[in-house]
């Protein structure tokens, strides 16, 4: 199924121009508190009687945030991140957000949540329990999940009108986002007033990508030369590799589509390179 | 002449431009049952509800409310909301705009009070509820308003616009005989 995803991306993407490449532009990776991140992550919270009261009980501990508000209903405690007109992807480019989250407990409602506008003001809220992920502006849920662990969550879209949400690396629902008023913003964290919860979070990212590319192993944008030292060290060092290109698709090195990097994708990746 | 659909957008694009995550909505009786993710309010159980939007960047201090919605279970009951300022903080406006309002249940009397915004009203979908009892004041109207009841001396005029045409109400029974100087109506402005 994830295959039919990426080759319907591509196909979609088929005729757009390549217009640049960018590493993630927005990222908290539990080095430090996103507020003391660079650029720092804004944190907003309050309590039912306003702003900078209350607010959640937080540990940063072993890279892990954790967020405990089940004391009052009324707690949130946020980040966001401004980025006035660089949200929206380009031809060629896929709007990526990322995170990985434990919701241990949610009491009253869903509690967190995570979200983003465009600079068109289209948006994306979904807040969590412990079993499942809801769409808060389309009013439903839309995946259940296992409830007592981590789970790697990527939301992803290239027009920022409709989106794919995948939990562990498997797609499990397709949304429509929401017209909005706020423009060119991403959010995360105990979001909602009237909700508690105990959860974890272990990243949060948001990213525009240049758009998997089968071959294009060091996602430049193009499928040449340059390719080959990163597509031999993706077989022989797939480690290595992932550390030296962090913002790569890792099935752009699956030419054959098989599911996986090795080396029956050599010939079809020398086939593509040569144009044939 | 500058076309309904362009005015909106001009202002959509006013408010999104001023719009952040300082904006910060607020019920300020003290009231429980209600929810809020971000800039959208959800309405759990019957009650008097008062809300405000405030952010520190927009003018004079004001935010926004992209939607106000009642909860599909939220039980029998009467539902009334405002969209005020704290009296406690000068009073008056209670938002820049509010996107949309949506208090229509089966089972739950809804009723919008005062809604005053300082740039506009329904700039993402129609307001509707049972009834409109307060005063509703904005510069701009972007979406139908739709309520059973005009229950209040908010006056057709007062809320249409120029490029905003007005239908006449049409005649409605109800058991509980509004005030004579509005009538008993539904109204779609």
């Amino acid at each position: 199924m994830r295959r039919l995803t990426w080759v319907a991306l591509l196909g979609a993407l088929a005729s757009a121009g390549i217009a640049r490449s960018e590493t993630y532009w927005i990222e908290w990776n539990g080095s430090d508190w996103p507020e003391n991140m660079d650029p720092p992550w804004i944190r907003n919270w309050g309590n039912w009687q306003g702003q900078y009261q209350g607010g959640a009980y937080r540990t940063l501990e072993n890279g892990i945030l954790t967020y405990d508000s089940l004391y009052d209903p009324g707690v949130f405690d946020s980040y966001e991140m401004h980025r006035p007109g660089a949200v929206d992807p380009g031809p060629g480019e896929v709007f990526l957000a990322q995170w990985k989250l434990w919701t241990e407990q949610a009491v009253g409602w869903y509690d967190p949540g995570l979200g983003f506008q465009s600079d068109q003001a289209w948006g994306v809220g979904l807040a969590f329990d412990d079993t499942s992920v809801f769409s808060v502006y389309e009013q439903s849920v839309i995946a259940y999940i296992e409830p007592g662990q981590f789970h790697e969550f990527a939301l992803w879209s290239s027009d920022m009108r409709s989106y794919q949400l995948d939990v562990d690396g498997a797609p499990v629902a397709e949304g429509s986002m929401s017209q909005g008023i706020s423009t060119s913003w991403f959010f995360w964290g105990d979001c909602v007033q009237g909700a508690a919860s105990l959860h974890h979070w272990d990243f949060a990212r948001f990213a525009v990508l240049v758009a998997p590319q089968s071959g294009d192993v060091n996602c430049d944008g193009t499928l040449d030369f340059a390719d080959i030292n990163p597509f031999v060290q993706a077989l022989s060092d797939p480690s290595g590799y992932q550390d030296m290109y962090p913002m790569c698709w890792p099935s752009n090195g699956d030419v054959n589509e098989d599911g996986t990097v090795d080396f029956g994708d050599i010939n079809p990746f020398v086939a593509a390179l040569l144009g044939q | 002449m500058l076309s309904r659909a362009l005015i909106s957008l001009l202002a959509l694009g006013w408010l999104s431009g001023l719009a952040s995550g300082q904006n910060l909505i607020r019920e300020w009786t003290g009231a429980s049952g209600y929810r809020i993710f971000e800039t959208t309010v959800w309405i759990d159980a019957p009650g008097t509800y008062k809300f405000q939007a405030t952010d520190p960047n927009g003018p004079n201090g004001l935010g926004v409310i992209d939607h106000i919605l009642l909860d599909a279970n939220c039980p029998e009951g009467t539902v009334n909301v405002y969209v005020l300022r704290d009296p406690n903080e000068g009073g008056g406006y209670g938002a820049k705009g509010v996107g949309e309002i949506n208090l229509k249940k089966t089972g739950v009397e809804t009723n919008i009070m005062d809604v005053l915004t300082t740039v506009n009203l329904a700039y993402l979908d129609m307001i509707q509820a049972d009834t409109i009892s307060g005063d509703i004041g904005t510069p701009d109207i972007g979406n139908d308003i739709t309520v059973d009841y005009l229950g209040a001396p908010t006056s057709c005029a007062t809320i249409c616009t120029p490029w905003k045409s007005c239908t006449a109400p049409a005649a409605r029974s109800r058991p509980a005989s509004p005030s004579p100087a509005t009538g008993a109506m539904r109204a779609r402005i």
